[in-house]
């Protein structure tokens, strides 16, 4: 990878020996420069074609990012191999070092983007702020935004239709095939269908899960520097400007914050905001704009239920809510006033003890539920969590209704879209099995269960869960085929079809209780084909 | 708006549709009959083709590298008469032709045939714009040649629109590219180039009409975007 450590007037030099971070980095085969301006001069290094990523240590402008890529765009480089770290942000030479190994660490994983993930993008003039950055800017430039791998995707109608629920832009239509496609002109990229998608099959290749659980992990976790207590800012890409500012004045965030940039606070999952806890954040800062609605349709509103949820988690395991805080800024000023709160906020917090002996907790195991068990295996506490927190949460525990009859027409199994319901046949037994686990609480099952009987909770019961699989209705008693001897019915389904066709018992005896293919033998004996 | 700002927007905005254009064109010459003038041509204007792309689209390692092998390629010819017999085998016949460039032959309302519904739609179209084919020539409207020189024709129009400060105009030649993109070139060029690419061995022809896809489907996209944005 290349390195380049921004040294823009003196701007980080003089505060972080950079000659130090170099040789640290040169000594793991990366190639690093010190450059005077690499917004400028950037073309220096493109000259030699790069096919490996490029990470600026630099500051949080987002004009410089966009600048930057699109010189890489015209060199026919793929501009997504840029990634842009706040150095001015780093205290100390071990900070800047974190920074850079976890953004190296996170490329690693990067698969390179995808022409069906690229859309143009034209920015309005009141997007852009400052007169002057209209000139120097680039009128229009690339983004990045979901795409649906078709084969993974499956037929939607009527089994999903998850991804089209959520879309805040109404983006997500439904082909020919049945199959869910993203209208590219329609979507703004906030990447909130990604986690939704039971399947995986929404593809966003750039800050994917798996890569900002990586970043985390190596910025938390990472012993070989020695930094105490570290707490996580995530920055929204777009606010990124007014924290330049704020570190113009200030000179860096406090030792133990380590900022991460996202290019939308949206991409944020609850599981990744509880997961960085896990992985030992004293507290964590989400850094977003002022509108009510960003320019990618994510409502604050929508960050502020994730965030109250996770609160809602923490407390129950008696840990302070404050540690979670949305900072909503809209000027240097401001920014400066809420980072001060929440700095002298944290600073008489005692860090968390979840966080023991987790190790090689892998994205896998990062669903809300399983974290919430890891906690609970850990602090060896046991809860029972409800309330309107957790009403949009991707949990539901399932239940019978007592007063009415399963009849295991399996209904439910074929449109449940995670597995988390199925049907265990044995001879002479049969059961309808739920795993809590799976669930995403869709409610799929309840509005289609032609018996009425499905009843969900939206409740995470640690308790419960820690059951695992369980039986929600079993039949014991199987009717036999009178023709051929082997079971094929269950008696509850049987005694709805009697009732149905109003037979008495004798007749339908004799008519109902042959299997299919026994059925299929003897129309054919009666009624041969010539 | 300001007056100097929008000065500077509508440069843009020029430059943007005569990068179109002489993209276009570039691809029109392309899928000309190869005669020495021609190569001449596409040899001395490559830059337009390479320039052009990155100008206007985010290219993925793999368009890219197909860009700089047609650079090679291109550059590389010397037998002219090679390429003028594996144009004559795919194009023009007088065999059952592997690739048939015209539009009719992959639409299915026109079920195979030539001079289909949507070769006289294409024909109205041009007329629409007060254009015609010479009486003289055998090319049928609906011919890839015709209908990329076509598009070249109206990117151009919009490039002089918007240096005529005129944004209605522009907008209105605009919009004629997009309906043209999405009721012809997208409906048939994918399946015509992956007829070119599976049918012949010539080098030059494949990755023109790998390019040629890439490039039908980028623009569609990208003149959806201006014209969103511009409204």
């Amino acid at each position: 990878m290349i390195i380049l450590l921004c040294d823009c007037n003196k701007k980080i030099g003089s505060k972080l020996n950079l000659k130090l971070i170099k040789s640290y980095f040169e000594g793991k085969g990366h190639r690093v420069f010190i450059m005077n301006k690499p917004c400028k001069d950037i073309e220096k290094v493109l000259e030699s074609r790069i096919d490996e990523p490029l990470i600026i240590g630099g500051c949080l402008d987002k004009g410089h990012k966009i600048k930057i890529r699109d010189k890489m765009r015209k060199k026919g480089i793929d501009s997504f191999l840029l990634s842009m770290i706040p150095l001015n942000g780093a205290g100390s030479e071990e900070i800047a070092m974190l920074l850079l190994k976890a953004a190296i660490e996170r490329f690693k994983l990067f698969v390179g983007v995808n022409k069906n993930n690229l859309k143009p993008r034209f920015d309005r003039l009141d997007d852009r702020g400052l007169l002057k950055k209209i000139f120097m800017l680039p009128r229009f430039y690339y983004d990045i935004v979901p795409s649906i791998e078709k084969d993974k995707c499956r037929k939607i109608s009527p089994y999903c239709e998850l991804c089209i629920k959520k879309c805040p832009t109404k983006a997500i239509t439904i082909d020919e095939e049945g199959k869910a496609v993203i209208e590219k002109l329609k979507c703004t990229g906030c990447g909130i269908c990604i986690n939704i998608c039971p399947a995986n099959a929404i593809i966003y290749p750039y800050f994917t899960q798996s890569e900002i659980f990586r970043e985390l992990e190596i910025l938390l976790n990472d012993k070989e520097f020695n930094i105490a207590e570290r707490s996580v800012l995530f920055i929204c890409e777009d606010s990124g400007v007014l924290l330049n500012d704020f570190l113009l004045k200030k000179g860096s965030f406090p030792e133990s914050v380590l900022p991460v940039i996202l290019p939308c606070i949206g991409r944020l999952s609850s599981e990744l905001m509880l997961g960085s806890f896990i992985l030992g954040a004293k507290s964590i800062g989400l850094v977003t704009c002022q509108k009510e609605v960003c320019r990618r349709s994510v409502k604050i509103e929508n960050i502020q239920k994730q965030v109250s949820l996770v609160k809602a988690v923490l407390k129950a395991f008696d840990i302070e809510g404050e540690r979670i805080t949305v900072l909503q800024v809209d000027s240097s000023s401001d920014i400066e006033e809420k980072l001060n709160l929440w700095i002298n906020n944290i600073k008489e917090l005692k860090p968390i003890n979840i966080s023991l002996n987790i190790k090689n907790l892998t994205l896998d195991d990062c669903s809300l539920i399983n974290l919430i068990q890891n906690i609970s295996n850990i602090t060896g506490k046991d809860v029972l969590l409800r309330g309107k927190e957790f009403a949009m949460a991707s949990v539901g525990l399932l239940y019978l209704d007592e007063g009415r009859s399963c009849t295991l027409c399996g209904v439910c199994v074929s449109y449940c879209p995670t597995g988390a319901l199925s049907i265990e046949a044995d001879i002479g037994c049969r059961k309808l099995m739920f795993n809590y686990k799976n669930c995403v609480g869709c409610a799929k099952c309840i509005k289609i269960c032609p018996e009425k009987v499905i009843r969900i909770k939206k409740i995470i019961d640690t308790e419960k869960l820690r059951e695992g699989k369980k039986t929600l209705y079993s039949e014991n008693d199987m009717v036999l085929c009178l023709n051929c001897k082997k079971p094929f019915i269950n008696q509850t389904l049987f005694q709805k079809i009697k009732e149905r066709t109003g037979f008495s018992t004798s007749v339908a005896d004799e008519i109902l209780k042959i299997c299919p293919e026994c059925r299929q033998k003897i129309m054919e004996s009666l009624f041969p084909t010539s | 708006m300001n007056n100097i700002l929008s000065i500077g927007i509508i440069e843009e905005y020029y430059n943007i549709a005569i990068y179109r254009s002489s993209l276009y064109q570039y691809f029109s010459l392309a899928f000309r009959y190869p005669n020495n003038d021609i190569i001449t041509v596409l040899k001395k204007e490559q830059n337009i083709l390479l320039d052009g792309m990155k100008y206007l689209y985010h290219l993925t390692s793999d368009m890219d590298k197909t860009l700089n092998m047609f650079k090679k390629t291109i550059n590389s010819i010397i037998d002219i008469q090679e390429l003028q017999v594996e144009y004559a085998r795919l194009f023009v016949g007088p065999f059952k032709l592997p690739a048939p460039p015209y539009e009719s032959v992959y639409r299915i309302e026109s079920k195979g045939f030539l001079m289909g519904d949507s070769t006289l739609k294409v024909k109205k179209m041009y007329q629409e714009e007060g254009l015609d084919l010479p009486k003289s020539t055998y090319i049928l409207p609906d011919h890839i040649v015709v209908e990329l020189e076509f598009m070249a024709y109206l990117a151009e129009e919009e490039a002089l629109s918007w240096e005529k400060m005129s944004e209605d105009k522009a907008k209105y030649y605009l919009k004629k590219q997009n309906t043209f993109l999405t009721e012809h070139l997208t409906k048939w060029i994918p399946q015509f180039a992956k007829a070119v690419y599976e049918n012949s061995n010539e080098e030059f022809y494949c990755l023109l009409a790998k390019i040629t896809d890439d490039f039908i489907a980028l623009d569609n996209e990208f003149v959806k975007t201006l014209i969103e944005f511009l409204d």
